[in-house]
């Protein structure tokens, strides 16, 4: 949990984007938009569980 | 507090955000909120040690302390609400943040019901 998840992220967000246009580019548009969505599954799992762990520790913290 | 860091943190992740705004918006919006994550975790580390020396003072002192309780979960709750309600607008679900802020102020009121009863009691004791 610390600052380079951020550039993590968004170096797969631009990955996904550079691979989106390849395959646009080369015909493949089914290819393209299955990989935005795993690209998107990946990176929304990794911010859900980041967003979890805030949550348990605001619980233990104030004690809700 | 390492103010600096977090200010200069939230400032590269703005920059980022549009960056990927153009190209992709669904990333720059989980960026925004991993961002505000890791802020939200960072201020936690900060503020764990004074909410901590405040209870103990508490409980040393022998006031009863279920008023700082309540007043701590209710921080916690609108803590976290003000951070989902503002990733919703700045998703651009304005409705939806403010039905987030609505569960809230009611998680709130229920919390301090019990406390305006007691209050209540006793401002009816001193009236009878």
């Amino acid at each position: 949990m610390d600052v380079d998840f951020i550039f993590k992220i968004a170096a797969i967000g631009i990955i996904v984007t550079v691979l989106n246009q390849v395959l646009i580019r080369s015909g493949r548009e089914e290819q393209a938009m299955l990989t935005t969505l795993a690209g998107l599954v990946v990176v929304l799992l990794m911010v859900v569980n980041s967003v979890a762990e805030l949550f348990d520790t605001v619980k233990d913290l104030f004690g809700l | 507090m390492e103010i600096f860091k977090i200010l200069s943190l939230i400032f590269i992740t703005a920059v980022i955000c549009i960056i990927l705004k153009q190209y992709k918006p669904e990333y720059s919006l989980i960026i925004a909120v991993l961002c505000s994550v890791i802020v939200l975790t960072m201020i936690i580390r900060q503020i764990l040690v004074p909410i901590s020396t405040i209870q103990q003072k508490i409980e040393n002192s022998g006031i009863d302390n279920n008023y700082f309780k309540v007043a701590l979960k209710a921080l916690g709750i609108g803590y976290v609400t003000s951070f989902i309600a503002d990733s919703c607008r700045d998703a651009g679900q304005s409705a939806l943040a403010l039905k987030a802020e609505l569960a809230g102020k009611c998680a709130i009121f229920i919390l301090s019901v019990p406390l305006t009863l007691s209050i209540l009691e006793t401002a009816l004791g001193f009236v009878k």
